[in-house]
C-alpha cells in the first residue's frame, strides 16, 4: 500500500506503473499519474515513422498527433492515435493506415475499432483535429498527411466516410498542424491546415556537409528546402470547403507551418489564428471580422525569441495562465532554445515571460512537441504540460547533455505568477520520443488525464490519480446556431472574487485534439457563482449558483 | 578653368566644383545647397553630422553618383543598413556609371554584404571587363560565397600591364587551392613572396596553404617570416577549411619541447585571424600553437571561443578549462568559459565563472563581463540579480550599448516599458549595429502606443535581418549559425 507522503517510481518497461504521490510539503502539488497504457489496451499501437535506429530523412521524425473524442457519443471519451508508414511502404503499397481508433468505456479500458469504423485509408499520417464539420451532431475527424490528407465523416453508425477530396481538403503535398473553427462566424466550421515543407520522394535532398547538428551528419531540413503554403477553407456546413488561401492573404512566404491553435486573444469575439512556424517567424493572424485576417506576429511580441530570432517552434496553446481574463500563448521550440510563454497585455500584443515565469532554463535542452495548458490539480490554476523527445537518433552520440528520449515536464502553476517544473518530483521520469499531447478526462472523474504519441513506440495514456479533494467542473456545450461542436465557445466561471476562462478549440498542442469538453479546477469551491457562455453566434448565455463536481451540458438558447 | 582644380580627395573635389560649375550658371538649387553642406562636413570627417542634409538634398531630388554614395556611407553609419542597400541598389539598377558602379560595390563588401555587392560589380565589370579593379573586387566577393569557380574566371580575365599584384596572387593562390589545385596555388604565393618579399601577405597566405596540407614544419617558417613584416593592411585570403567545427578535437598532450616565444608568435597570429572570423584558420593555428607550447593558455582560450563559434561549445568547454588549470588568475579565460557553459545551458556555473572572472578584473571589471552575468542571471531566472548586474555595467560605462540593451528587455519583460523604450533607444543611439536591439525597441515603441514608429522599427529591423541571412542547406532545427566572415585584412 502506498501511503501519503511517498514518492516512488517503479520503471519496467511499457504498461510501467509511475506512480507519485507527494504532499509532505506545501510546496509540492498534490498530483499523481499511473500509466495505463497497457490496462487500457494501446500498448499495442506503433507511431510508425520510418525506420527506428536511423532517420535518413525528416519525413520520419514529425508526426504523429493524437485525440481524445466521443465519436459514438456516448458520453465517454474516445480515442485516436495517427501514425505514420516507411518510405519503401509508402511508395510501393501508398503506406500505411493513417490511425487507429479506440472506443472508451468510460473506466479505462479502449477497444480498437479501427476496422468497425472502417478508419482504413492508408497514407502517412500526421496529425489530427476533430470537430463536427457538418452540424450533424457526430464528431469528424481530420487527419492531415504526407501527400494528402484524410477526413472522416461519421456516419453515426458507428463507422466513418472518407470524404477528403469530396470535402476538397484532400490535396496537400505535407500537412502536419490543423485547427477548426468558425472564422466568419456562420455557424459553420472553417478549417486551418498548417503545410511544412515540398519534399517530393522522387527528389530527395541530397545530404551533404550542411546537413549537420553540431559537427555531426543528420537530415537535412527544413532550412534550404522550399516550404510549402499553409490553407485556409470556409466550410458550409454540408460538407464542402473552399480554399480561400490566397485570397485572404494566408502565409504568402510559405513558411514551414507545424502547430496550429485558433482563439480569440485580443477578446473581440472574432478567433484568432497562430501558427508555429519551424525556424521561421510564426504567423499570428488577427480576425478582423468575418474571417479578413492580419498577420501581427512581430508587431504582436510572438513571431520571435526575445532577441528577434527565428526559433524551432512546435506545439502551441492558448489558456489564461493568470486567470486575468485574456488568453496567453505557450509555444514549444527546439533544443538549445527555451519555450515561450507570453502574458497578454490586452491590447493586441504579449510579453515573453518565459524566464521571469520558470520555463527558461528548464526546457532549453528539451525538444518540445505537444503541449496543453489544463488544471491538472484542479486547484483554479491552470497548469502546462509539455511532452518531449529529440530529433536525432545520433544525439545521445552527442555528448552534450541531450539525449534522444527525453521526458516530459510539468509546470505546476503557482498562483497565476510562476511555474515549477515538479515532473521529476512526480515520478515523471520515463523518457520517450513524443510527439502528439491530448488532454481528456476518459474516465470522468473531474481530473484531466494526458495522452502521449510516441516515435516508433507505443503510446503512454496517463490517468490522472492526484489524491486532493478539489472540486471541478466539466462543460459540453452543443451550439444550435453556433457549430455543433461549441468550437469557439469562450466559457467564464466565477467563483467570489476568482474568474477563470476557457476557449473551446478544435486542433491545438502539437497535431492533436483535446476532449471538446472544457475543464474547470474550482479548488475548494462546491459550487460557481456564474458560468457565462459566449458562444460564436454572439449570444451570451448565464448560469448561476452552478454545482461543482458534474459534467454539464449546455445547448445553446 | 574650373576642372583643372588640383583635389586631394574625392569629396573635396566635388566640393570646389559645384560652386564654380555653379558661378557660371543658375543659383544652386537647394537640393544642391544642402548637398554642399553636407559635403564640407564629411571633408572635416564629420560624417554623422553630414547625414541631415545629405538626406534633404536627396529628397529635393538631387540624385547624382557622389550624393548616392555618401549617401550611403552616412546611412551605413548611422546601422541604417536597409535603407542604405536600398539606396544603393536602387541607383545600381539604373546607373551604368562605372565609378558609381564600382564604389556602390565596395561599400556593400567592405560591409561584409557580399551577396549585394555582386550585382553592382558584376555590372560594372560588364560595362569595364578586365578592369583590375572590379575584377578584384567581383573576384573576391565570389571567394568570400564561397563561390570559387566564379572567382577564377573572373581573376583570369583580369588586364594588367604589368606584373600582377600582390593581392591578385594571394586570392588566385587561394582559389586555386579551394578548387583543389595545390600545385597551381602554391605557385601563386611563391610569385607573391618573390615580388614582394618585405610584405607579411605572401608568407602568411602560403603558410596557410602549407598548414592545411600537413606540412607544420613549412608553415611555422612562413609564419615567423610574415610575423616580422606585419603592418596594417596585410590581407590574409586563404581560409583553412580542414575542419568545419571542432568534434572530435582532443586536448593536446603533454610533450616535452616547450617553445613560449614561437608559441606566442602563432597564437598571435591566430589571434588576428579570430579578430576577422577567420574561425577555421585561426583554430588550426592555435593548435599549431599548442604544438610549440602546450602550456599556451592564449590558445586554449581561442579554441575555446572559436569552438562555440563553430557550434561545438562542449568541446571548447575542455579548452578552456585546461586553460583555466595553466592560469587560473586569467580573467579572460573564465570568462569565455562563462559564455560557453551558458550556450550548454548551465547557467549556474556561467554565473559562477562570470563571478570569477569579474573578481579577477577587480575595480577594472570590462563592462560586458558583468553584461553577460546578467545575462546568466535572467536565464536561470534570478532577476533582481540580473537588474543589479546591468545596472553595474552602466555604472562602469554608461556608453556600454549591450548594457542598455539587456536592460531594456529586462524592463519590458517586467512591465517598465518607458523605461524599456528608453533603455533601448539608448543602445541604438551608441550602437547602431546592435542589430537585436531594434527589434526589442520597436516593441517598446507599440507598448508605449507609438505604433507607426514601432511598425517602422520593426519593419527596418527585418530588413536589416534578411541582409545578412545565410541558408544552409538543412541546417536543422537548432543549429546555430556562425559568424560570417568580414574581408580579411589585419587591422
Amino acid at each position: 500500500m502506498i501511503r501519503a507522503g511517498t514518492a516512488i517510481a517503479l520503471v519496467a518497461g511499457t504498461g510501467a506503473l509511475l506512480l507519485a504521490v507527494a504532499g509532505r510539503t506545501a510546496s509540492v502539488p498534490k498530483l499523481a499519474f499511473v500509466d495505463v497504457t497497457k490496462e487500457a489496451g494501446l500498448a499495442a499501437f506503433r507511431n510508425v515513422q520510418g525506420g527506428v535506429a536511423a532517420k535518413p530523412h525528416i519525413l520520419e521524425v514529425m508526426g504523429g498527433g493524437a485525440a481524445f473524442l466521443d465519436y459514438n457519443g456516448d458520453g465517454n471519451l474516445d480515442i485516436l492515435l495517427v501514425r505514420g508508414s516507411t518510405i519503401e511502404r509508402f511508395r510501393q503499397g501508398g503506406g500505411d493506415p493513417v490511425c487507429a481508433l479506440y472506443r472508451g468505456d468510460g473506466r479505462g479500458h479502449f477497444v480498437d475499432v479501427t476496422e468497425a469504423a472502417k478508419l482504413n485509408a492508408r497514407g502517412w499520417g500526421m496529425g489530427v483535429a476533430v470537430a463536427d464539420y457538418d452540424n450533424d451532431g457526430r464528431d469528424d475527424i481530420f487527419i492531415t498527411g504526407y501527400g494528402r490528407n484524410f477526413l472522416y465523416h461519421n456516419r453515426g453508425d458507428g463507422s466513418f466516410e472518407e470524404a477528403a477530396a469530396q470535402a476538397g481538403v484532400e490535396k496537400t503535398t505535407w500537412s502536419l498542424g490543423a485547427a477548426f473553427a468558425d472564422l466568419d462566424r456562420d455557424g459553420n466550421l472553417d478549417l486551418y491546415v498548417a503545410n511544412y515543407i515540398e519534399y517530393p520522394l522522387d527528389r530527395l535532398p541530397k545530404r551533404d556537409a550542411s546537413c549537420n547538428y553540431r559537427g555531426f551528419p543528420v537530415f537535412c531540413g527544413p532550412r534550404g528546402l522550399p516550404g510549402a503554403r499553409d490553407a485556409l477553407y470556409l466550410g458550409d456546413g454540408k460538407g464542402h470547403f473552399r480554399d480561400v488561401t490566397a485570397e485572404r492573404g494566408i502565409d504568402p512566404e510559405k513558411s514551414y507551418g507545424l502547430g496550429v491553435v485558433i482563439a480569440d486573444y485580443d477578446n473581440d469575439g472574432w478567433p484568432d489564428i497562430f501558427v508555429a512556424n519551424d525556424l521561421q517567424a510564426n504567423l499570428l493572424y488577427r480576425n478582423l471580422g468575418r474571417g479578413k485576417f492580419e498577420e501581427v506576429a512581430v508587431g504582436a511580441g510572438a513571431a520571435f525569441s526575445e532577441d528577434g530570432i527565428e526559433e524551432g517552434s512546435m506545439g502551441v496553446d492558448f489558456g489564461d495562465f493568470n486567470n486575468d481574463g485574456w488568453l496567453d500563448l505557450y509555444y514549444t521550440n527546439s533544443s538549445y532554445q527555451t519555450n515561450t510563454l507570453l502574458d497578454n497585455n490586452h491590447d493586441g500584443s504579449f510579453t515573453n515571460v518565459t524566464n521571469p515565469a520558470g520555463h527558461g532554463q528548464s526546457t532549453y535542452l528539451y525538444v518540445g512537441w505537444g503541449t496543453a495548458f489544463a488544471d491538472l490539480d484542479n486547484d483554479g490554476w491552470e497548469d502546462l504540460f509539455v511532452v518531449n523527445g529529440h530529433l536525432y537518433p545520433e544525439a545521445d552520440r552527442f555528448a552534450m547533455g541531450l539525449e534522444y528520449k527525453q521526458r516530459s515536464l510539468l509546470f505546476f502553476n503557482q498562483g497565476g505568477k510562476t511555474f515549477r517544473e515538479a515532473g521529476l518530483q512526480l515520478g515523471l521520469n520515463q523518457l520517450w520520443k513524443s510527439r502528439g499531447l491530448a488532454i481528456g478526462d476518459y474516465d470522468n472523474d473531474g481530473k484531466p488525464d494526458l495522452l502521449i504519441n510516441n516515435l516508433d513506440d507505443a503510446p503512454v495514456l496517463l490517468h490522472n490519480a492526484s489524491p486532493n479533494g478539489n472540486h471541478w467542473l466539466l462543460v459540453r456545450c452543443v451550439g444550435s446556431q453556433s457549430n455543433r461542436s461549441g468550437v469557439g465557445a469562450r466559457l467564464t466561471l466565477r467563483t467570489g472574487q476568482s474568474q477563470q476562462i476557457r476557449e473551446i478549440k478544435a486542433g491545438t498542442s502539437y497535431l492533436s485534439s483535446n476532449d471538446l469538453r472544457v475543464h474547470f479546477g474550482m479548488g475548494s469551491n462546491n459550487r460557481a457563482d456564474l458560468l457565462e457562455i459566449r458562444w460564436p453566434s454572439g449570444k451570451v448565455q448565464k448560469l448561476e449558483n452552478v454545482k461543482a463536481d458534474q459534467i454539464l451540458v449546455v445547448k445553446e438558447e | 578653368m574650373a576642372h583643372e582644380i588640383m583635389c586631394r580627395s574625392f569629396a573635396t573635389f566635388l566640393l570646389l566644383a559645384i560652386p564654380l560649375s555653379a558661378g557660371q550658371q543658375a543659383a544652386p538649387s537647394p537640393g544642391e545647397l544642402s548637398y554642399t553642406s553636407g559635403m564640407a562636413l564629411v571633408a572635416d570627417g564629420k560624417l554623422q553630422e553630414a547625414c541631415p542634409h545629405l538626406e534633404d538634398a536627396y529628397r529635393l531630388g538631387l540624385r547624382h553618383s557622389g550624393l548616392v554614395l555618401q549617401l550611403a556611407r552616412c546611412r551605413f553609419a548611422l546601422g541604417q543598413e536597409d535603407t542604405a542597400v536600398e539606396i544603393l541598389e536602387s541607383s545600381v539598377a539604373k546607373t551604368s556609371s562605372p565609378n558609381l558602379l564600382l564604389e556602390a560595390g565596395k561599400l556593400l563588401f567592405y560591409r561584409v554584404l557580399y551577396q549585394q555587392a555582386l550585382a553592382p560589380l558584376e555590372k560594372a565589370w560588364h560595362q569595364q571587363p578586365g578592369s583590375y579593379d572590379v575584377g578584384m573586387y567581383l573576384a573576391l566577393a565570389h571567394y568570400m560565397l564561397e563561390q570559387y569557380r566564379p572567382s577564377e574566371n573572373v581573376l583570369s580575365a583580369i588586364r594588367t600591364d604589368g606584373p600582377p599584384s600582390l593581392e591578385f596572387c594571394d586570392l588566385l593562390g587561394s582559389v586555386y587551392a579551394r578548387l583543389e589545385q595545390p600545385a597551381a596555388a602554391k605557385q601563386q604565393f611563391e610569385k607573391a613572396i618573390r615580388q614582394f618579399p618585405d610584405r607579411a601577405d605572401g608568407y602568411l597566405n602560403l603558410g596557410l596553404f602549407y598548414l592545411e596540407q600537413g606540412d607544420d614544419r613549412s608553415a611555422k617558417e612562413l609564419f615567423e617570416k610574415g610575423a616580422e613584416k606585419l603592418q596594417p593592411g596585410t590581407k590574409v585570403f586563404y581560409t583553412i577549411r580542414k575542419r568545419a567545427n571542432c568534434r572530435g578535437l582532443e586536448l593536446p598532450r603533454a610533450s616535452g619541447a616547450k617553445d613560449p616565444v614561437r608559441g606566442q608568435t602563432y597564437g598571435n597570429f591566430a589571434r588576428s585571424l579570430e579578430n576577422m572570423q577567420q574561425w577555421t584558420s585561426a583554430l588550426e593555428v592555435h593548435l599549431l600553437a599548442l604544438k610549440s607550447d602546450p602550456d599556451l593558455s592564449l590558445a586554449y582560450g581561442g579554441i575555446g571561443l572559436i569552438c562555440q563559434e563553430l557550434g561545438t561549445p562542449e568541446q571548447g568547454r575542455a579548452f578552456l578549462q585546461r586553460g583555466i588549470e595553466l592560469d587560473p588568475r586569467s580573467a579572460d579565460l573564465h570568462y569565455y568559459l562563462g559564455s560557453i557553459h551558458q550556450a550548454l545551458g548551465a547557467n549556474d556555473p556561467a554565473i559562477a565563472s562570470y563571478e570569477r572572472a569579474i573578481q579577477l578584473k577587480g575595480p577594472d571589471v570590462p563592462p560586458r563581463f558583468l553584461v553577460r552575468l546578467g545575462m546568466a542571471q535572467v536565464a536561470s531566472e534570478k532577476t533582481a540579480g540580473a537588474e543589479s548586474s546591468f545596472t553595474r555595467a552602466l555604472e562602469r560605462d554608461p556608453n556600454f550599448a549591450p548594457a542598455h540593451y539587456e536592460m531594456g528587455k529586462l524592463l519590458l519583460k517586467s512591465g517598465r516599458v518607458e523605461l524599456a523604450e528608453r533603455s533601448l533607444e539608448q543602445a541604438i543611439r551608441l550602437d547602431p549595429f546592435l542589430r537585436e536591439a531594434y527589434y526589442s525597441y520597436g516593441l517598446a515603441c507599440m507598448r508605449n502606443g507609438k505604433a507607426v514608429q514601432g511598425q517602422a522599427v520593426l519593419a527596418s529591423y527585418q530588413k536589416k535581418k534578411a541582409l545578412h541571412a545565410t541558408v544552409g542547406q538543412g541546417m536543422s532545427t537548432g543549429a546555430p549559425f556562425p559568424a560570417k566572415p568580414g574581408p580579411a585584412i589585419l587591422q
